[in-house]
Parts: C-alpha cells; structure tokens; sequence
C-alpha cells in the first residue's frame, strides 16, 4: 500500500496545487524559474504516461538528469540574487525545488512532501502581501490542496468532486476557532522575526522631508490612503485638522529641506492646556520615518521620538501599516530651544526677493511690533487678487517675488513658503511645517481617512510672549480649503467617478459609499489584523482583565485556551459520530436518531423494514422519505451495493422530521 | 452473466411459489404464516415436524404440501408397534432366482409423511435417523439412496399426551423446523365450517409444481446474498444463545447453518410476493436477492424452538419463548 504508484489524477491535483500556491511569486521571479516549475510539474504529468517503460528502465539517467537540474538551478539562482540566504532568494529555491520534488514523486510518502511543501509555499505569499485578497487567494489555494489530499485518500471515489471540496472547505472552517486562539494569543514580539530586505519598499508616495515647488501639488494628484485615524471621541472640526509632518528650516529661496539643528535632539518646552484627544493613527507604509499627529501631540508611543521641532519620528522606516495610539492637545504653547534656533528661522539667501524684502521692511516700519506686522501681513495677502490652483503659472526666475507680486497664483506650498521668506524678511523667526490638512470621513466606520491629496504646508512664526505659533496663508486666501477640505475646492481634481456616471447623483453617491465601504474593511484589516502588534495585545488583553501579562502567561494560556477547543471539539466529534465503522449504518444510526428525536425511536433489535413499517403507521407524511432512505440502506448494507452511499448520505442529511404533538 | 441467466430463467418458478401458497391456503384456512414456513423449510432442504393438539389439520398441511409440489408421497401413522421395517423396507426371499428382493419401505419417497411420529418407539424412531441425515438407508447392509428431493414431515402431539414417547434431541436436531398451528381465527372457523370437507378438497388438488421444479428452486437458494452484515447479525445471535447463562444450552454451528439457509428460504418466497410486505426494497430485476434481519427474525423461533431452552431457574422468563427473548436481547449490528 506504502508503495502504490501515484495515479495521474493524484499527479495531477498535486501539480495544480502547488502551482496555484506558488503562482503569486512567479512575477517576481526570474522569468526561467516560473518556466521551469511549469515545466516539470507538466513534464511529471506527461512523461509517465508516454514514456513509463523507458521511465522505469532509464533510472539511473532520470536520477542524473533530476541532479542536473537541482544543481543547475540552485547555482542559476545563485548567480542571479549574488547570494542564497534571503527572502527573495528563500522563495525563489523554494519555488524551484518544489516542483522538482512533485517531479521526482513516486509514492505515497512523496505526495505528502509535496503537499506540505504547498502549504509552506502558501504561507512565503504572505512575505510579499498581506491584503484581503491575497488571504483569500491563499484560502482558496489551501482549500484546493487539501481537496487533493481528500481525493488522495478516497481511492474509492465516494465522494464527488464537489463533496470534496465542500469536505476540504467545512475543514479550513472547523480551523477558525483555533486560528482564532492562537491569533489571538501567541505572544507577539516587536519588529518582524528576520530583516527584510532594505529595498523591499521602494516607491511609495507621501510627504518628504523637503519641499519645492510642485512636490506637494503633485501628491495632491495622488489618491492613495496616508493614514487613516478612529477617535476616540467625535471627530474634530474639518479646519482644526492639522496633522504635523517634517518641519522644515532651510531655503534657498526655492526648495526647503529641513537642515542642521545644532540644539541637540531633546524636543523644545512646550506647555500644553486644554483637553486631551485620544485617537489611533494606522499609517500606509511610506517607507520614511515621520509619524502625523494633530498638532501637538504630548508624548511619543513606543519605538517613537519627538524632535526638537516637534516632529513625531519611529525609530525604524515605516515599511508595513502600522498602528500608533497617540494624545494631542489642541491648545499648547511651544517654545524654543536656544536662541539658534531663532536665529536659523530667520535665514534668508542672500541677495534674493528684493521685492519681498522691499515689502517686509515697508510692514516693518510702519506696524514694528511683529504681531501687528504678522496681520498686516496676512491682510495684505487677503486683500491682494490671490488664486489658489493646482495648476499655477511657470515662475522661473525669483519664485518668492514672481508669485507674490507678479502671478499670484499658486498653491499651498507657494504660499506657505513665500509667507515664511516674508516674515524672515521682516524680521520674525518662521518656518514651514508640511503635512496633511483635513481628511475625508468614512461615514460607514466613522473614521477619518487622510490621503495624499489632503498634503498641506503652512507657516510656523515665532511670537515673544507666545512662541511658534502656527498661521496659515492658504486659509487667508481660500478658507475653503481649510474649512471643507480639499475636494470642496478642485473637486475636478480629486474624485474620480467611474466613466458614464458623472452626471447621475444616486450613482455617484452609490459609488462613494461603495468606497467607503472597501476602505473601512481594508481599515479594520489593517488596524485588527495586520496591526495586532505587541501593542495591541496587551491592550486586548486587558479587557479581559489580564493586566499585565507577559509572554510566559501568554503561552500558557494559549495552551490552556487550545487544550480546551481541542477537547470540545474531540468531545463533540466523538459523542457525535456513532461508533460504527461501517458507513451505511453510521448514516443509519444517524437517521434512527432523528427519528428518536421525534419521539420514534428504533429498538435495538428492530429491522430496518419493520421499523420503517412501524413510523410509517404513525407517521403519513414521512412515509415516502422512509421508505426511500430504508430502500437505500438496504441496498447498500444488505445487498453490498455501495454505488448509493452518496446518495444515501444525501438523503439522511436532508432528512428533518418535524416533531409532531402526540395526543 | 451466468448467473443473471439462471435467475431470469428460474424467476418463473419463483413466482409460481405465490400459486403454491395459495393452493395450500384454500385448504388449511388462516394459516398463511405456518404455510410460508413450512414451504420455506422444503425449500431449505430442511425436515419439518408440525406440532400441534390432534385436529388442527396437521396432516392435512403435511399432505397438501406433497400434493401441491408434486411430489410422490407416503404416509406411515406411527403407533407404539411400528418396527423399523415397516419405515425402511424388508428383504423378501424370492424363489424365482434364489435370492432376496429387497422391498423399499415407505420411506423410499419424495415424502415422507411420519404422522404422530412421537408415539413410536425410540427404536422405531431412530430408524428414521439415517434417512434424515443421510438421505440414505441401509437394510441388510446394503446402503441405498433415497430419491432427490426428500423431506420427513412429521406430525406430533404435545408430548404431555398420553401414550408418547418424546423425540430425543438428536432427532429433534435433524428437523430444519419445527411449527405450530393453532386453532383459526373466527372468520377462518366459520369458513371451516360452512366449506367443503378438507379430504375431498384435498383429492381434487392440482400439483403446481412438476418434475425438477422444486430442485430448481432449491438451487437458486444458493443466489440469496447473504452480506457481511447479516453474518454479523446471525454470529451476534449465536454468541449470546452460548454466552449469556439463560439457555441450558447455546445454538450449534448446525442451527447456524439452519437459520440462514431458512431465512434464504424466506427471503426468496417473500421475494416472489408483491403483498408481503417487503414488496421492492429498491430491489431491482437485475439485482440478487438479500437476506434482512427481519428474514432472520421471522424463521427463528420455528428454527430454534426445539433447539433452545432456558435454564430452569429464570422462571420469570419462562413465560416467554427462549426465541424471542433470543430476539429481543440481541441488536441488530
């Protein structure tokens, strides 16, 4: 029996297996590994079938040529990644020897090999992507696989092919509850178990931490998600959404970077009134280290730091969706490190925006103390024709002079920087803060989606008696943009409605709710599922009153907690199938009790026709179903006729007596 | 193949077992379960012994039984002076050529209808003994064949009458059956009664069955399937007659053998009625016969009540024959 052939029908669900289970890979691959693989998985299906005799008289070639091609590969692999430890290179091997093994496979022993390496090969996916549709992908894969093995196993075919994969999927369900456990309570530990590669997150959007013209009205192009935020309250007004990002101290009249600090890394004073706001923040991996909090937030969490100038860093790039409880205030006063640091807020390059300057020392000779000048400022800007666009003219030669005085025309980030040149002109410290502003909320989960679209920057001066303050010329120019977000403004730009639809409401309104729908399940996914951290954890397993639990108890109580489904599981599983290892009547005995429920049961020594005579006496409306069911088990238990178990089967669990009231 | 021929050409013997119970129905009136019985003990090959209070119409069942299978037959009353001979035969010295004829007894027939076979002698009895089992007698030591099919069927009065001799249990193993008739029911009294008389009927009887009919369904016996189940089912019924401490003695590998070459028999004359029942148990025309535990229980108590008895001490359970106390103690598997 060890030694059985496997049949091409075996073969075949094998090879199909582990394919599905290794296709997500092969577009990351070399070209010549998916070729390979689908080469001898097909080359394993065909090659018996037409060549058996010379398969079994050339061993010794076959087993030289199956060396040949694990050698070959495993050094082409190492040719091509430089190296054989790794994610990608793991994969690739893995990928590779998989389909060498369903290759090579012979027996029973080899099937199964094959089998879990699929399984192994199903999990490898996850290294690459962890969203919804590839853990259902995966699910399928698994169901299919284990399809396999039921048909592996049922050598006699009583199952169809649709009762296989009915059996396979009701097994990848009963597994939940465990998954769930286990999920739940294996201890989690900071950080990924190995490094990933530093390149494996190359080419996401977001904020950088410089900023020139056009940088960020091109994210504003982008809809993709940057984080999105639950409150733990309501959710604050639309213009008090400030979310901080990479402060910026150094220009050169066109571009921003952020520069040296020499004050050291401590962040500046700050005094914070007003109450608290507690909300989490699951950010899209952005591949950088900035964290965006409501401006301004009181502590760092865990594995985060607070620059001197309030920038909310983690300690490791951002390169999976993660999770951050954080508090802000709404009200705080921020102060200064040093005097250097002012001094460096007042830096202009030299000899530019005479215009500029031309003005600034106009407000500063007229209104002297800088807050006066701060609102003259801000007035001139609203009483001057500004147009906020996306979509501003080319100003090639002074930006700062040409935009204010010439174009005026531009974008939150020509404002925020010419405000700023302005107030150093004048005198006053300022800086430009880049972020988001705003965020759409998702009425279906009643969270705040912040895309990149919502990038933002504005100023931050610095007042004597009040510290940095934050003002924004954009909102002087279009409070719209501040008070109803981004899509109120250039709508044109942002929402993209499905072709045809643009001119019927319902539609549209369907299609944003539609969205807001696929955002909020992709939302819980990542808070609950990919955002199940070390963090999280404990906060889960608080309440439930454990407080402070570490990994030891953890694992004691997932053992405890498995031990106990297990145990139900086993306990209901025996108690439910009867002791018979005879099918038919397994199936009988279940009938029997179903009757026995309604109040009909069979006496141990009673036939199956005289018993089916009796219920039917008593019982009109099931006489039909009885007697089919009586027939079948007949044929099959008594005159050896096994073609109708299925059937059987079938008519047993369709079986429902109804109890009846006896009189 | 082979064998879907043989049924197909023996399905109308088969269906003439409906015409054979009707036949003896018009003549023993109410009895259709005694009359299936004792059909199915013949079809098993098997003897019957019929036991009953005289006037029930025991012979009369015996009798039309032989008349309507076609069979030859003769009938021996037993008395207290019957000597072996008259069963078997006797050499008879004959002067024509010198040397002894031998001249069969009764008992070289298809039938042989021992009437009141316990009011015989033990020896006279035991003379029947070889030609039961052995289908064979030797007289003079000489070992002669009996003809193919032959039956015993015996008739007895309950053994606490007056003027018998009860049969040793050797010899009560050697019948497949044994049965009883009691008395009819109301409606089958009165037509008793208002009918013809039994003897004139029972001379004007047609056989139903000719020539080698019977033998033919007597092979076919060998196609009822018997499954692992019911195999099962009989071994249970077997182990608990010798292990439970009720029955003074457990059931031999015999009354095994018996009980399923009986319920074989019952299967195939239910097989043949539309009315009895079972009717068409998805069985199709293509498809062998079976044997169900209900075929098992149905024969039982005819096939071990004179092979089983309790221990004397469980009188509470006297009251209930060892049979179906056999019957209801052992599930079905």
């Amino acid at each position: 029996m060890n030694q059985r052939a496997l049949t091409i029908n075996e073969v075949l669900w094998l090879a199909i297996g582990v394919a599905l289970a290794s296709f997500p890979h092969w577009q990351r691959l070399p070209i010549w590994i998916p070729i390979l693989h689908v080469g001898l998985l097909v080359a394993r299906i065909y090659i018996p079938l037409r060549l058996s005799l010379f398969w079994e008289k050339k061993k010794n070639t076959i087993n030289i040529v199956r060396l040949v091609i694990m050698l070959g590969g495993v050094f082409s692999i190492y040719s091509n990644y430089g190296t054989l430890a790794g994610r990608d290179v793991g994969v690739a091997l893995l990928v590779m020897l998989a389909a060498l093994k369903v290759f090579e496979s012979k027996s029973k022993r080899d099937y199964y090999i094959c089998s879990y390496l699929g399984y192994f090969l199903i999990i490898t996916n996850f290294f690459y992507s962890q969203t919804i549709p590839t853990a259902a992908y995966m699910m399928v894969v698994i169901i299919i696989m284990t399809a396999g093995l039921i048909n592996f196993n049922d050598t006699e075919e009583q199952l169809t092919l649709l009762q296989r994969f009915k059996l396979s999927s009701s097994l990848l369900i009963q597994s939940i509850p465990i998954l769930l456990v286990l999920f739940i309570l294996f201890p989690r530990i900071n950080g990924p178990l190995w490094g990933l590669p530093k390149d494996a997150h190359t080419g996401t959007t977001g904020i950088d931490d410089q900023m020139s013209p056009g940088s960020i009205s091109k994210l504003v192009q982008s809809r993709d998600v940057a984080f999105r935020v639950t409150f733990e309250e309501k959710i604050p007004e639309q213009f008090s959404l400030y979310w901080r990002g990479p402060v910026l101290w150094q220009t050169d009249g066109r571009k921003w970077i952020t520069g040296k600090s020499v004050s050291g890394r401590d962040p500046a004073p700050i005094e914070l009134t007003g109450e608290p706001l507690s909300y989490d923040v699951t950010i899209e991996p952005t591949n950088k280290r900035w964290l965006f909090a409501l401006e301004m937030v009181s502590a760092p969490p865990e594995n985060t730091y607070l620059t001197h100038d309030y920038q909310l860093k983690t300690r490791k790039l951002l390169q999976a969706r993660k999770a951050f409880t954080l508090t802000s205030h709404s009200s705080y006063t921020l102060g200064t490190k040093s005097d250097t640091d002012l001094e460096r807020a007042l830096r202009l390059p030299e000899l530019s925006h005479p215009k500029t300057r031309e003005l600034a020392s106009k407000l500063r000779d007229e209104f002297k103390e800088p807050g006066l000048i701060l609102d003259a400022a801000l007035e001139w800007l609203k009483q001057e024709s500004f147009v906020y666009t996306l979509q501003p003219p080319l100003m090639v030669e002074d930006m700062v002079d040409e935009f204010l005085f010439d174009k005026q025309q531009g974008f939150c980030e020509h404002y925020a920087s010419a405000f700023t040149i302005l107030m150093r002109a004048a005198g006053i410290p300022a800086r430009v803060v880049t972020g988001y502003q705003g965020g759409e909320i998702n009425p279906v989960g009643n969270y705040l989606i912040v895309r990149q679209y919502d990038a933002h920057a504005w100023t931050e001066v610095w007042l004597e008696n009040k510290g940095w303050i934050r003002i924004d010329p954009t909102s002087a120019v279009s409070p719209t943009r501040i008070n109803e977000g981004i899509e109120n403004v250039l709508p044109e730009a942002i929402i993209s409605i499905p072709l045809g639809l643009e001119n019927n409401e319902t539609a549209i309104r369907l299609w944003q709710r539609l969205r807001n729908t696929v955002d909020m399940i992709n939302y819980q996914w990542a808070q609950w599922v990919l955002g199940y951290g070390p963090e999280r954890q404990k906060l889960f397993m608080k309440k439930f009153g454990f407080n402070s639990i570490d990994w030891k108890q953890l694992t004691l109580t997932l053992f405890i907690f498995l031990g106990t489904i297990i145990a139900a599981i086993a306990a209901y599983v025996f108690n439910k199938t009867p002791k018979s290892t005879e099918p038919a009547k397994m199936y009988y005995d279940i009938f029997c009790k179903k009757l026995a429920k309604t109040g009909m049961p069979r006496k141990s020594h009673e036939g199956p026709v005289d018993f089916a005579e009796r219920v039917s006496i008593s019982r009109q409306d099931l006489k039909s179903e009885i007697k089919k069911i009586t027939d079948l088990y007949i044929s099959i238990r008594y005159y050896s006729n096994n073609k109708n178990l299925l059937q059987f089967k079938a008519a047993i669990k369709s079986f429902t007596p109804k109890k009846i009231a006896t009189s | 193949m082979n064998m879907n021929e043989d049924i197909n050409s023996s399905s109308a013997n088969t269906a003439k077992l409906d015409n054979v119970i009707d036949a003896i129905g018009e003549i023993i009136l109410g009895k259709n379960t005694a009359i299936k019985l004792s059909l199915a003990c013949l079809i098993a090959r098997g003897h019957l012994l019929i036991e009953d209070t005289p006037g029930v119409g025991k012979t009369t069942l015996a009798h039309t039984l032989a008349k309507v299978l076609g069979l030859n037959y003769q009938r021996i009353q037993f008395t207290s002076d019957l000597l072996p001979a008259d069963i078997l035969g006797v050499s008879v010295y004959n002067r024509d050529n010198s040397k002894f004829d031998f001249h069969p007894g009764p008992v070289f027939s298809n039938v042989l209808l021992a009437d009141e076979i316990n009011r015989a002698t033990p020896r006279t009895q035991s003379a029947l003994l070889e030609a039961m089992a052995e289908y064979q007698v030797t007289v003079d030591n000489e070992t002669r064949a009996l003809p193919d099919p032959f039956f015993v069927i015996a008739t007895q009065n309950p053994q606490n009458q007056v003027g018998t001799y009860p049969l040793p249990e050797s010899q009560l193993d050697r019948f497949l059956m044994r049965i009883e008739l009691g008395y009819p029911d109301n409606a089958a009294e009165r037509e008793l009664l208002n009918g013809k008389d039994r003897k004139e009927l029972l001379e004007n009887i047609q056989p139903v069955f000719f020539g080698d009919e019977l033998i033919q369904i007597q092979k076919q016996l060998e196609n009822v399937h018997a499954a692992d189940a019911i195999l099962d089912y009989l071994q249970d019924l077997l182990e608990f007659s010798r292990s439970s401490g009720n029955y003074l003695h457990g059931l031999s590998p015999r009354a095994g053998i018996a009980i399923l070459s009986a319920a074989k028999a019952w299967a195939l004359i239910h097989d043949s009625m539309d009315a009895g029942g079972r009717a068409t148990h998805g069985v199709k025309a293509d498809e062998q016969l079976h044997v169900l535990p209900e075929d098992i229980q149905a024969i039982l108590p005819s096939v071990i009540g004179h092979r089983l008895q309790f221990v004397h001490d469980v009188s509470d359970k006297q009251a209930l024959q060892a049979a179906e106390h056999l019957i209801q103690n052992v599930p079905i598997p």
